[in-house]
C-alpha cells in the first residue's frame, strides 16, 4: 500500500514535471512560429503645426494617420529632425515664434524611456560613487558605496573600506535628518561617468535625500513632500544638461510626480492610465513643450505639456498587439496556462505564470471528454478526465505518453 | 544496509568523484589566472566597473560546468547499473525498494554538493583579496542556482538510464535541454534569486519521479 501510494504520487511529480516542461516550450515555440517583427510606433508632436505625426512600420504618417512625404514630415518638426535640417540648410529661425539656435536644441532636447524591468528595483551590493565637481572622467570610478544601516564607501582600487570618506558621507546625512537604515537607493538609469546629480536616498521615515559627493565633502539635499501621505515607489534620475527637472517620481498608486531641479517640489502629472508593471513610459523634453508617452497594451497614448506643466495636446494612436492578432488569440484558446522566463519585452527574467480562462470553456473540455472516451475502459478514467480538462492540452498529452 | 550501498556507490564513482574535483579546482585557478590577467591589462577599477555596471560577470563562463559535471557523474553511477541488470539486482536487496534507489540517488546528490562546496571554497578563498564579502554573497546566489539545475540533470540523466520505455527516455531528454536552457537566457546577477525557487520545486519533483520508474524497473514491467 505505501509502495504502491509513493508510486502514485512518483507518477504524479513526473506529470508535473512535463507539465511545466511543457507550458514553457510549447507557447515559447509557437509564438517564435507566428510572432512577426513588430516595432512599436513613434509618436511626435510639432507645435509649428498643433498636430501629431507618427512614423509606424517605416510608414510616415500624419495625425489622421495619412501617409505624407519623408521631407514634409521632417520640415513638420524641426525640433526633432534639426541636424538633418541644418544640413539641409532648410532650418527655421524660429519655431512656435520661439527663436532657436542649435546649441539651445541641443541642451534642452532629453529624451528617457521607463520600462517595467527600470520599476523592479533590484538591491544591489555596492552603488556608484560618481564625484559630481564636474572633473571629466577618463578613467573607471574608484569609489562605490553599500548602503544599508549605514553608507560604506569602499575604494576598489585599494580593495578596502575608505572610513574617512564612510565616515564623512554618514555625519553629512545624519545631520540632514537621515534616518537609517536605507530602504532605497535611486540613481541615473542610464549610467554616465560624469553625474551632476549624485545618488537619491529613502530614509527609514519615508524621506527623500540626495546625496553628491563634491571633491571630498558630501552635499545632502531634501525633498519636502506635497503632503504627509505622499510615498516614493521609485525614482529615476535624469541628470538633464539644463537642469530643468531632476527626476520622475512614482507612488504607489501609480502616480507620476516630476521633481523640479531648484525649487525642489514635486509636480504632480495627470496621467491616470499608467502601469509601471506593464507599460512603457517615455518622457521627452524639448524647448517649448514636453511629452509623456504612456505604451499601453492596446493604445499609446501621447500627452503635450508646456514648460509649466499645463496640459496642451492628447493623442490616442491604437495599435495591434500579438494577443490581437489571429495568431493570438487561436493561443489563448489552446494554452491554458504558460510559464515564461521573461517578460513579453524580454527585458525582465522571472519565472511567471500567466492563465488562458478561455481554452477552460473550448480545447479543454473537448480534450477531458476524448480522453474519458479514448480510455474509458480504464480504471480512475474520471480522474484522468478531470485532470486532462484542469491542464488542457498539456495534461492531454503527458497522460498519453505515461499509460 | 544503507551503508552498503553508500559503499557501493562509493566504489563505483571514487575515481569519477577525484577527477571531477580536479577539473573543477583546476577551472577555479584557471579562473582565478584570467581575472588577474584581467585586472592587470585593464586596472582594477575598470574590471569592477565592467562587473557593476555591466552585470558582465567574470565567472559566468565556468558555470556550464557544474551541470555538465552532474551529467558525467549520473553517467557513471547508473550506466553500470543498467548493464547486464545489476540495478535490478540491487533494488532485491533485503530493504525497501525505494529506501535503496533514494539512497543511491542521496549519494549522488551529497557527492555532488560536497563537490561543489569544496569548488566555492576553494573560489572563495582564491578571491578573498580580489571580491568583498557582500559580493561573495551575491556571487554564492548565482552559484547555488547553477548548483540546483545541475542537481535537475543528474536526476534527468539517472531517470534516463533507469527508464525502461524509448518514449520516456526521449521525453526526458528533451526535458533536461529544455531545463537546462532556461539557465542561459539572461546570465546577469540578479536573475538567478527569481530562479532558485523554481530550481528548487524542480529537483524536489524529480527526485520523487524515480519511484514511478523504480517500480516498473523492478517488476519488469518494459522491456528494454
Amino acid at each position: 500500500m505505501k509502495n504502491s501510494f509513493v508510486k502514485y504520487f512518483g507518477r504524479i511529480c513526473f506529470l508535473m514535471v512535463l507539465i511545466i516542461t511543457m507550458a514553457y516550450l510549447m507557447p515559447l515555440v509557437y509564438k517564435l512560429m507566428t510572432e512577426g517583427k513588430t516595432n512599436v510606433p513613434f509618436i511626435l508632436y510639432s507645435p509649428d503645426k498643433k498636430g501629431f505625426f507618427v512614423i509606424d512600420g517605416g510608414k510616415f504618417l500624419d495625425e489622421n494617420r495619412h501617409p505624407i512625404a519623408k521631407k514634409k514630415f521632417e520640415s513638420a518638426l524641426p525640433l526633432f529632425f534639426y541636424s538633418k535640417l541644418l544640413k539641409e540648410g532648410t532650418m527655421p529661425d524660429s519655431v512656435d515664434g520661439m527663436a532657436v539656435s542649435p546649441v539651445l536644441l541641443n541642451t534642452n532636447n532629453f529624451n528617457e524611456s521607463i520600462y517595467p524591468i527600470d520599476v523592479d528595483i533590484v538591491e544591489k551590493p555596492y552603488y556608484l560613487l560618481l564625484n559630481c565637481s564636474g572633473v571629466n572622467l577618463t578613467n573607471a570610478p574608484d569609489f562605490y558605496f553599500s548602503a544599508t544601516s549605514s553608507f560604506n564607501v569602499f575604494n576598489i582600487k585599494l580593495n578596502q573600506t575608505d572610513t574617512l570618506l564612510s565616515r564623512k558621507m554618514n555625519m553629512a546625512a545624519i545631520r540632514k535628518g537621515f534616518v537609517f537604515p536605507v530602504k532605497a537607493v535611486y540613481g541615473n538609469k542610464s549610467v554616465k561617468m560624469i553625474n551632476m546629480d549624485g545618488n537619491f536616498f529613502v530614509d527609514a521615515c519615508n524621506n527623500f535625500f540626495q546625496i553628491k559627493l563634491i571633491s571630498d565633502s558630501f552635499s545632502v539635499s531634501t525633498f519636502p513632500f506635497p503632503d504627509s501621505f505622499f510615498r516614493i515607489s521609485c525614482f529615476f534620475n535624469f541628470d538633464m544638461r539644463n537642469h530643468e527637472l531632476l527626476g520622475l517620481a512614482l507612488t504607489p498608486d501609480n502616480q507620476i510626480f516630476v521633481l523640479e531641479h531648484g525649487t525642489n517640489n514635486f509636480i504632480k502629472i495627470p496621467i491616470a492610465d499608467y502601469r509601471p508593471n506593464q507599460d512603457v513610459l517615455r518622457f521627452s523634453n524639448n524647448v517649448n513643450h514636453r511629452t509623456f508617452t504612456v505604451i499601453g497594451d492596446t493604445v499609446i497614448t501621447q500627452y503635450v505639456y508646456n514648460k509649466s506643466f499645463s496640459e496642451i495636446a492628447r493623442y490616442h494612436y491604437p495599435i495591434k498587439r500579438y494577443e490581437q492578432t489571429v495568431a493570438g488569440k487561436i493561443q489563448k484558446y489552446v494554452f491554458p496556462f504558460e510559464i515564461s522566463f521573461s517578460s513579453p519585452n524580454r527585458l525582465k527574467v522571472s519565472p511567471a505564470i500567466a492563465f488562458n480562462f478561455a481554452s477552460y470553456f473550448g480545447l479543454n473540455l473537448l480534450l477531458s471528454l476524448l480522453y474519458y472516451v479514448l480510455r474509458r475502459s480504464s480504471s480512475g478514467v474520471v480522474k484522468a478526465a478531470v485532470f486532462v480538462y484542469c491542464t488542457g492540452l498539456f495534461g492531454f498529452i503527458a497522460l498519453l505518453v505515461i499509460k | 544496509m544503507l551503508k552498503g550501498v553508500f559503499y557501493k556507490e562509493y566504489i563505483k564513482t571514487r575515481r569519477t568523484l577525484l577527477w571531477m574535483l580536479l577539473v573543477l579546482i583546476g577551472a577555479t585557478f584557471a579562473l582565478f589566472l584570467f581575472v588577474n590577467h584581467e585586472i592587470e591589462v585593464k586596472q582594477v577599477s575598470f574590471f569592477w566597473f565592467q562587473q557593476m555596471v555591466s552585470n558582465n560577470l567574470f565567472f559566468v563562463w565556468m558555470l556550464p560546468v557544474f551541470p555538465l559535471m552532474a551529467a558525467i557523474f549520473g553517467v557513471v553511477q547508473f550506466l553500470p547499473e543498467t548493464i547486464g541488470r545489476r540495478f535490478r539486482l540491487s533494488l532485491f536487496m533485503p530493504e525497501n525498494e525505494l529506501v535503496i534507489s533514494f539512497s543511491m540517488l542521496g549519494f549522488g546528490l551529497l557527492a555532488l554538493t560536497l563537490l561543489f562546496t569544496l569548488q566555492f571554497v576553494v573560489f572563495a578563498v582564491l578571491f578573498s583579496g580580489i571580491i568583498t564579502l557582500i559580493w561573495l554573497l551575491a556571487a554564492a546566489k548565482v552559484f547555488v542556482c547553477f548548483w540546483l539545475f545541475s542537481f535537475a540533470t543528474y536526476l534527468l540523466i539517472v531517470l534516463i538510464f533507469i527508464a525502461q520505455k524509448t518514449t520516456y527516455r526521449m521525453v526526458l531528454a528533451v526535458t533536461a535541454l529544455v531545463q537546462s536552457s532556461i539557465l542561459f537566457i539572461k546570465p546577469q546577477l540578479n536573475i538567478f534569486d527569481c530562479l532558485i525557487p523554481y530550481a528548487a520545486i524542480l529537483v524536489m519533483l524529480l527526485f520523487f519521479s524515480t519511484s514511478f520508474f523504480i517500480h516498473h524497473y523492478k517488476t519488469g514491467s518494459y522491456e528494454l
